[in-house]
């Protein structure tokens, strides 16, 4: 392939990168070496039919039910990261494991590039195939159903993917969060039924126990508490002592 | 790691809990708790599951800012009874508890504008600016610094008017920063007899008076000092040392009206009490306004401009500009140098 070709297939590429769209395409027919070679003549033809086709069908759509099972898995999911953090939480012990966070991401690398490369091959496939567009009637339709399709069957077996001790792990999580929740219903609950009793009955019982003579020795604060705890530059002032006010007398 | 804490918070709730022995001032805290009523003891308790769970630091400037609040409100309370018994003893406990620290948090304030009339002007701007959360600590951090520097000059001072020998003055400034605090009282508790002795008793004392005031341990007698001074603020001056009239003595006399009219009032406080804390405050506050307006305009403490612009402020700005007419340029103590143990100038 000679330099002016390899230009401008560089520009060709550039143009159908993105959203590519016919009148981008149709200024470079202008360019000056087609007027000297056939096959990048022939080249643009083809990507011009191309884009006209394309242009003609409608746009693609996901179906609304999809959308609708994709967001209620989403929250399934994130529901059950949240139950996991909260739980994790309860436990300083729990610790992953320093090199988890660099084996996840190798993994998940080497197995990124192995499907780059799987679909690049089949890509390559389907360009060294005849590049003469035969169209039969009623293939965008088909096209979209077999998308369709594609898209919505892993969601099915996915809930039988997961394996069972994962399943095990996440029923002890629901149960460890059911617990946790019946504590804290349980503690709201109570308090609840406290303040609904008012403060004369329980105030009874709690008068009545002896003070704690630490307490005791707080008293002054506790009953001044109000005073001391108001956001007043000059109460908090009015109780600097004696000794400290004397000293403001001097320089 | 659960378990160990567990066993620790265990462990510390159980030494809390541990009898102490019972000081007079316990018995007395006892004696006191004895006497609250079911809600008073409620609100103590209450208040202290906040108390402890705050910084130990912070526990001990609580307990220090209390105890001279309390000293506050015990005085308050004696007046109160001296005053209008029959009143106060037909009132609610609680209503009456209210009325108190109401009375007192106004007293409070007007000394803590009298303080901050004197703080240095970088630790006053230091404090304004701060957090209100900062600021107890930022107040902490002046008086650590007033007891370590100042206090050892004053006792350098008052050691030399006092003639006292170089190494008693130089143990004084050795003593830890509170007890060195306490050392200054003494030592101008000292010096005011001292001058008395030599210059006669203080305008307006009788000896026995006097004799009372010195038969009070250092802390009570500058206190008793502090509000003498405030009761002839603006006095001094002009009886004594000019026998003819002078223009600046109706001004002092103006002050002094004005100092008078900014006063709280217990018995306006008292008269309210069946009003919501809410309504009292601002009945209180319309009354003390209308006193000062009257003080200001007889004594001409403002031009008839300035005074209708001072009616339309707030009270807030409005009890500030009283504050800065009362304010004595300089430091007050300039202008009691005999008999009140000042630093002479």
């Amino acid at each position: 392939m000679r330099s002016e070709c390899k230009d401008f297939r560089a520009a060709l590429e550039a143009e159908l990168l993105g959203r590519p769209s016919q009148a981008k395409l149709a200024g470079l027919s202008w360019h000056a070496h087609l007027l000297s070679c056939g096959e990048c003549r022939d080249l643009l033809e083809k990507e011009e039919a191309l884009e006209t086709l394309l242009a003609s069908l409608p746009e693609p759509r996901l179906p609304e039910a999809l959308a609708r099972r994709v967001l209620s898995r989403l929250r399934e999911d994130r529901a059950t990261e949240v139950r996991l953090d909260t739980l994790l939480e309860l436990d300083d012990e729990v610790r992953a494991p320093e090199s988890l966070a660099a084996d996840l991401l190798v993994r998940l690398a080497s197995e990124r590039s192995q499907s780059a490369v799987a679909a690049e091959a089949r890509l390559d496939a389907l360009l060294d195939r005849d590049r003469r567009i035969e169209i039969p009637p009623g293939l965008a339709a088909r096209v979209l159903a077999v998308v369709a399709q594609e898209r919505a069957a892993p969601l099915a077996p996915a809930a039988s993917r997961s394996s069972r001790p994962a399943r095990a792990r996440r029923s002890w999580l629901f149960a460890a969060a059911a617990g946790l929740l019946l504590v804290v219903l349980g503690r709201a609950l109570w308090m609840r039924v406290r303040s609904e009793r008012g403060p004369g009955s329980e105030l009874v019982a709690r008068s009545d126990a002896a003070p704690d003579p630490q307490m005791l020795a707080a008293l002054d604060v506790l009953e001044e508490w109000d005073l001391l705890m108001q956001d007043d530059m000059d109460v908090l002032l009015s109780t600097l002592g004696p000794a400290d006010e004397a000293l403001l007398d001097y320089p | 790691m659960i378990l160990a804490r567990t066993i620790l918070a265990a462990l510390l709730a159980i030494a809390a809990q541990e009898p102490a022995k019972d000081t007079p001032t316990l018995q007395s805290a006892r004696a006191r708790w004895e006497r609250f009523s079911p809600e008073e003891k409620e609100r103590a308790r209450a208040n202290y599951e906040r108390f402890i769970a705050l910084s130990e630091e912070e526990r001990e400037q609580l307990v220090e800012r209390a105890r001279r609040l309390h000293v506050r409100v015990d005085r308050v309370q004696g007046e109160l009874m001296q005053n209008a018994h029959e009143r106060l003893a037909g009132m609610d406990p609680e209503k009456r508890r209210v009325l108190v620290r109401e009375i007192v948090a106004d007293e409070s304030r007007e000394v803590g504008a009298r303080i901050r009339g004197r703080l240095p002007e970088n630790w006053l701007e230091r404090l304004e600016k701060a957090r209100p959360q900062d600021r107890a600590r930022f107040l902490r951090q002046f008086q650590l610094q007033q007891r370590d520097r100042v206090a050892r000059y004053a006792i350098g001072e008052l050691g030399q008017r006092l003639g006292l020998p170089p190494d008693e003055i130089e143990r004084m400034q050795r003593l830890p920063g509170e007890e060195r605090g306490q050392a200054v009282l003494d030592l101008r508790k000292r010096l005011s007899a001292h001058d008395a002795n030599e210059s006669g008793l203080l305008p307006g004392i009788t000896r026995e008076q006097w004799d009372a005031w010195l038969a009070l341990p250092p802390e009570e007698f500058f206190e008793v000092i502090q509000r003498y001074r405030q009761s002839r603020m603006w006095h001094a001056e002009t009886a004594r040392e000019r026998p003819t009239p002078d223009p600046r003595d109706e001004r002092n006399e103006a002050r002094r009206a004005l100092l008078e009219a900014a006063q709280p009032r217990f018995e306006e406080a008292l008269a309210l009490a069946d009003l919501a804390p809410v309504e009292r405050a601002t009945r209180l506050a319309e009354a003390k306004r209308g006193r000062c307006l009257q003080a200001i305009r007889k004594g001409g403490l403002l031009a008839a401009e300035e005074i209708d612009a001072l009616e339309a402020k707030g009270n807030h700005e409005f009890f500030e500009v009283v504050r800065r007419l009362l304010r004595p340029p300089g430091r007050p103590a300039w202008r009691f140098q005999d008999g009140l143990g000042a630093p002479r100038r």
